[in-house]
């Protein structure tokens, strides 16, 4: 009788631990993602030196990436600021952090870039968290991040490019614009982006060239200006929103970092 | 509408009618293979020949015209590994020899309530991204990496050689498709699926091919974007399986391809037949060693599949529509496993049913 009873108490000991381990488990399953994990940007000295004392928001700016990515050498990132108060951005930086170059791109803008909703893809070398820091005008950092696995390295697959296509600038620009609303601008350059890391057919290893920067102005007032690295991938693409302030022309201007540069340019109507 | 959105929709489109044909018709090379190897009589794999003729034909002036570049394609990559690509066929075909049907098949049956098709799908979908980029993806990489080949020659070159080679594998293959069978088709003991006369079979032949140079016209014409690229490729039911059980559970952090619509697609237009057609009906397993047998064609399938780079559509049509060294390599391999199940397993095809 006694163990009868011993043993009714040790199963309901036991049934409270596994309760109370169920129970925390599912608390921890509830509670919001940020809390689980350590921020990733605060173990990266570059996101660090470029939040600095800066007051730090969690919120404000949305990642968009793939959960997994099977070839790291071509992801597509999505960033948008869904700030409700409508802080503007001046300046954001991309990073991803277990590459062999963890910036992956600069971007400062100008006064007409109202809403940031910018399209690009990278390179990466591996899974890891990507992290986004954006400075507002008023001195503040948002930061987000968003995790990826990435199955085959994006950093040393050979680039298949053919020289005589590069430095081939493509944009695309609606046909008339609104003042005041915001309208997508593409722009393109073919580029092979050589990390260096690379290894081609015969063995070789191509130095790193790249196209260092980007740069789009409306009758030669900065819009946009960017600070490409090697960590961006091949054929440099960027979709922003812009919302025009005046009529003109746009100018777009690559340059590699060898020096080489290519213009472009488009007339903007606002209708 | 963007041009991704059109690619998804198109997709779908693709996958109801090649659903609804393979429902009415029961296109099927395992079928075929079994009729001309039993000599059971019965066109499928007079079919498969015309469906692989037309897929060639539409194909190359496609290319030939210049709307869609497959050079872009998976099956013309420059580096390819010499072992993964036979090992990977032959898998597929055995293991489509035990399941009695491909993924593209199992996907028909599906629609039209055949559960085991739907544990052949799960087993291959899963297997398929085990070996992509699962437990096995490292050692599937460690080997491809090992045994890559890097050819000259990835297809028959361009200008007349080719034209010649697609003229003369066309004429070929229409040949065989138009022969009548001299055997009367037997009905398979315990066979569920009705017997399809020469016309239906051969139709169905045709309908599938379009669909395959339809493919490469969504993905590479209609989808072409300088800005934001899509994969140029056409019908294939090995990795697509994979990603529609993938998205349904990744879909907060994974964009639909064409693929899934066209595997979507696929069921759904199965579905819609059988019910016009008031087949439906709930089939399973008989017994538990017939469970396990097509959970090994299902595996089998998906990780071959993925080592050979495409299925029997996948490989056997699309890719051998663009004529690729490659794909050549992995169709033969796919037949070599099909016969290797078929002699080991001869008489249990024969009687049992998909």
């Amino acid at each position: 009788m006694s163990s009868n009873t011993d043993h009714a108490l040790l199963l309901s000991s036991k049934r409270r631990q596994i309760l109370g381990l169920a129970g925390a488990g599912l608390l921890g399953l509830l509670a919001p993602h940020t809390v689980l994990s350590a921020p990733v940007w605060r173990q990266l000295e570059a996101a660090r030196n470029s939040v600095g004392n800066a007051t730090v928001l969690e919120e404000g700016l949305h990642l968009t990436l793939h959960l997994v990515a099977e070839d790291g050498s071509s992801v597509p990132l999505g960033i948008k600021s869904n700030a409700l108060d409508n802080t503007s951005i001046k300046r954001l930086e991309i990073f991803a952090p277990a590459n062999p170059t963890a910036e992956v791109a600069v971007f400062e803008f100008g006064p007409d870039i109202k809403t940031i909703n910018l399209a690009t893809r990278i390179r990466l070398s591996e899974s890891q968290t990507v992290v986004a820091v954006a400075h507002t005008e008023d001195g503040r950092a948002i930061v987000a991040e968003r995790p990826v696995r990435v199955t085959v390295s994006g950093c040393v697959a050979p680039a298949q490019s053919d020289p005589s296509a590069e430095m081939q600038a493509r944009v695309r620009v609606p046909k008339s614009w609104s003042a005041d609303t915001p309208s997508e601008v593409l722009t393109m350059i073919s580029h092979p982006m050589v990390t260096g890391l690379a290894e081609d057919a015969s063995g070789n290893r191509p130095p790193a060239r790249i196209i260092e920067t980007f740069q789009a102005t409306l009758n030669g007032q900065p819009l946009l200006r960017a600070r490409y690295f090697r960590s961006l991938a091949a054929n440099p693409y960027l979709k922003f929103d812009l919302t025009p302030s005046q009529e003109g022309e746009l100018q777009f201007q690559w340059v590699e970092d060898t020096g080489r540069t290519v213009k472009h340019s488009e007339p903007l109507r606002l209708a | 509408m963007s041009h991704i959105e059109l690619v998804l929709w198109a997709g779908l489109a693709i996958g109801l009618v090649f659903g609804a044909c393979g429902q009415v018709t029961g296109f099927c090379l395992q079928r075929g293979l079994v009729q001309h190897w039993s000599d059971t009589g019965g066109h499928k794999l007079q079919a498969f020949a015309l469906a692989l003729a037309v897929a060639l034909l539409g194909t190359q002036a496609l290319a030939y015209l210049g709307m869609v570049d497959l050079g872009q394609s998976l099956y013309l990559m420059p580096r390819y590994s010499w072992l993964l690509l036979p090992l990977g066929g032959m898998m597929f075909g055995y293991g489509m020899g035990l399941a009695n049907g491909c993924g593209a098949r199992a996907l028909v049956l599906l629609g039209s309530g055949n559960l085991r098709s739907l544990v052949v799908l799960l087993c291959l979908g899963i297997s398929a991204y085990m070996t992509l980029t699962g437990v096995l993806g490292p050692v599937r990489m460690a080997l491809a990496e090992s045994t890559t080949l890097s050819p000259a020659l990835l297809t028959v070159p361009a200008g007349w050689p080719r034209t010649l080679v697609v003229l003369i594998a066309a004429t070929a293959l229409l040949a065989f498709a138009l022969r009548r069978s001299t055997v009367h088709e037997v009905a398979d003991a315990g066979h569920a699926a009705a017997q399809t006369g020469r016309f239906t079979d051969l139709a169905g032949g045709l309908i599938i091919g379009l669909l395959v140079v339809a493919g490469w016209f969504v993905t590479g014409w209609l989808g072409n974007d300088d800005f934001e690229p899509l994969p140029v490729i056409s019908l294939t039911f090995v990795a697509p399986v994979g990603d529609v059980i993938q998205y349904a559970m990744l879909a907060t952090g994974m964009s639909l391809r064409f693929g899934i619509a066209v595997v979507a697609g696929v069921v759904l237009g199965s579905l819609l037949l059988t019910m016009l057609r008031r087949e439906y009906r709930l089939q399973g397993f008989d017994a538990p060693h017939q469970m396990l047998r097509y959970i090994l064609g299902g595996s089998l399938m998906g990780a071959g599949g993925a080592l050979a780079l495409g299925c029997s559509i996948g490989q056997g049509l699309t890719g051998l529509s663009t004529l690729s060294f490659s794909s050549m390599i992995s169709a033969l391999a796919i037949l070599a496993g099909a016969r290797m199940a078929w002699s080991h397993w001869h008489r249990k095809t024969l009687q049992g049913s998909a």
